[in-house]
């Protein structure tokens, strides 16, 4: 206490007042010529240590925001693209289920169009809707916190979010999307750094959870399953945000990624 | 500066609770006066300046994150974006034989088996081959739990696993792992350790995404288990899904254009 | 004045010659200029309290830039540099304040 105090009571060096008492005991001038020379040169170095620090700085901090700036540029304009890409593979795809429709239709097809649509659904290939739940989980509000030696806990993992979406599988759901992504068994829930990524696209906080179920069942289960306790748990004890509520509409789109590039089906056709 | 500037006046502190009575209720009172305004004026600039600092903080986009992990998303979402770019192609070229072909109907009927082949891996009513991997997690301890094998599946799936299957279960969309007395159960089967996991997909891709640092390896020899990863030109998948149609997802009428996320 | 006037000659002649700056000065620079500025506003004091001394000024100057700089040194050394230079920045902030608010009671007697 008595060096705070010492510290905010008498904050000039004690030095000027000493030398003013010697000074005047001595009867020197407060001035000479010498003094008040090394004094400017003294200004002059401190201007110049100002403006050099001041440079430093400005030229740093451009220079790497700049490079930030120009990759988040590019992956906007990616981002773009594949959602202008998943766009047009919808409609391709709604064309061509169309198009199936009015050919096999007319002709004896009408049993492998009712097939494909089974798949479809099944698959997550289709948009759906129906009645379920939505799940709401956001960053803990506030600063993002120092992340030495590890991960903030306050901030969302993509492994809280495929745990959540597990319990809801568990609970029954039929249909599960993130925040407008659905979910197919190829839909990957991973983390670069500490964006999460849910079917190859960067999605921003707040994630929200929508799955389509039993609106008589589906809460109650969710609740007994160890996904609800964990989730609370992240609420309690690391202030992230989270909201469980019952939704009577929901619709879900598609999934765009509903192909397979190695996998053939084993022994022919079924 | 409270403490440097000097002392207020003795005698203003023992004023007595009459008057501290009425100054607080002056204080309450609004006067016009030029005090008044400025003490307003600054109030409302700081209680701009705090929500204009709580809205800063609340966007948390790709702003927040450091550089190289924004490096990692832009090489990801180029990946998926050249992925897309070749399935459009495809749909397109799907689109134009059936738009234009002679043999119209033929043509869909073979479209429609493919799609319906390609649906079938997926929603997994059908067996399946190709080149992958098979991962098998020993856990003589054990210790590990559904969260390490739903975070190889992850893993899996993002390194382009397409056709998946734990022990004797296939994985499908709807598939959950959870804990049990045994072991790890899937979709409510338990399982016992070492668990095996097929997986069909680039083997190489898949193989080097177990092993990243702070990945799947890594985890569960932390729990003393081990991962062995074969890599495989050909294995064969042969559990299959039988689901119930869904009761309350029924199909939209009109597909909802994604919302950017 | 005179002091001033160099003072804006320092800050000028930075901007026009934009040295370069070597990697090793770079973390003392931040703490040069808080001692710096701690520098300046006690000379202003101290004149406003009709008590300036060159001498006293030059010294403090210089003696504040040797020891901050100094003691993000040694905190470097002992891997503490980040602190060190944090507790520097508080002490030589407070003293900033306090001169501040001494200028400005002689200023605005407020």
């Amino acid at each position: 206490m008595t060096l705070l105090t010492e510290m905010l009571q008498r904050p000039l060096d004690p030095g000027y007042a000493a030398a003013a008492s010697r000074r005047l005991a001595a009867g020197e001038p407060a001035h000479t010529p010498v003094g008040t020379a090394l004094v400017t040169l003294t200004a002059v170095l401190i201007g110049l240590v100002f403006a050099v620090a001041a440079s430093a700085v400005r030229r740093e901090a451009p220079r790497q925001a700049a490079v930030r700036l120009d990759v988040i540029a590019q992956v906007e304009q990616r981002r773009a693209l594949v959602e202008e890409r998943s766009r047009a593979i919808s409609e391709r795809q709604g064309e061509i289920a169309a198009l199936e429709a009015r050919i096999l239709g007319a002709g004896g097809g009408g049993q492998i169009q009712a097939e494909l649509d089974a798949l479809a659904l099944a698959s997550g290939a289709m948009p759906v809707q129906g009645p379920g739940l939505g799940i709401s989980l956001a960053d803990r509000p506030g600063e993002p916190q120092a992340e030495e030696g590890g991960i903030d806990q306050g901030r969302i993992q993509s492994r809280d979010l495929f745990i959540v979406v597990n319990a809801l599988w568990e609970s029954g759901a039929e249909a599960i999307a993130i925040n407008g992504q659905r979910l197919t068994v190829r839909s990957p829930i991973r983390f670069a750094g500490s964006a999460i990524l849910v079917n190859f696209r960067p999605l921003t906080p707040p994630y929200e959870v929508s799955a389509i179920g039993d609106p008589a069942r589906l809460p109650g289960r969710f609740a007994a399953t160890l996904g609800a306790s964990y989730l609370k748990s992240l609420s309690d004890n690391f202030g992230i945000v989270t909201s469980i509520e019952a939704a009577p509409e929901l619709t879900l789109p598609g999934a765009t990624r509903v192909n397979v590039d190695r996998a053939r089906p084993l022994g022919g056709a079924s | 500066m409270g403490a440097s500037s000097p002392p207020p006046d003795r005698d203003r502190g023992s004023a007595g609770p009459r008057i501290a009575g009425r100054r607080i209720a002056g204080i309450g009172w609004p006067l016009a006066t030029k005090a008044n305004v400025l003490v307003l004026t600054l109030a409302l600039l700081l209680g701009f300046a705090i929500s204009a600092q709580v809205r800063q903080t609340r966007t948390q986009g790709l702003e927040t994150l450091r550089e190289d992990e924004l490096l990692g998303v832009l090489d990801t979402v180029t990946q998926e974006g050249v992925r897309l770019g070749a399935e459009l192609r495809d749909l397109e070229r799907t689109r134009d034989r059936l738009a234009s072909g002679a043999d119209s109907e033929l043509e869909a009927i073979d479209i429609a088996r493919e799609r319906a082949d390609t649906l079938g891996l997926l929603a997994g009513s059908k067996a399946a081959t190709g080149p992958g991997v098979r991962l098998t997690i020993a856990d003589p301890d054990g210790r590990v739990g559904a969260t390490v094998i739903l975070d190889a599946i992850e893993e899996l799936r993002d390194a382009g696993a397409e056709v998946l299957q734990v022990g004797p279960q296939r994985v499908v969309m709807g598939t959950f792992f959870s804990d049990s007395d045994a072991g790890v159960s899937v979709s409510g089967t338990a399982l016992s350790p070492p668990y095996v996991i097929l997986a069909i997909g680039d083997p190489a891709t898949m193989a080097s995404a177990m092993g990243i640092p702070g990945g799947v390896s890594e985890s569960v020899r932390g729990l003393r288990g081990e991962v062995t990863v074969e890599q495989l030109d050909s294995l064969d998948i042969t559990a299959i899904h039988r689901s119930d149609p869904p009761r309350f997802a029924t199909p939209a009428p009109t597909p909802d254009p994604s919302p950017t996320s | 004045m005179i002091p001033a006037l160099g003072l804006l000659a320092g800050i000028v002649i930075g901007i026009l010659v934009r040295p370069d700056v070597p990697l090793w000065l770079q973390p003392y620079l931040p703490i040069a200029v808080i001692a710096a500025l701690d520098a300046v506003f006690g000379a202003v004091r101290a004149a406003l309290d009709g008590i300036f001394d060159d001498k006293v000024f030059v010294v403090s100057f210089l003696s504040n830039v040797v020891v901050a700089a100094f003691i993000v040194y040694l905190g470097d050394q002992l891997g503490v540099g980040a602190q060190l230079s944090t507790g520097v920045i508080v002490v030589l902030g407070v003293r900033i304040f306090s001169n501040v608010a001494s200028i400005r009671r002689h200023l605005f007697s407020a």
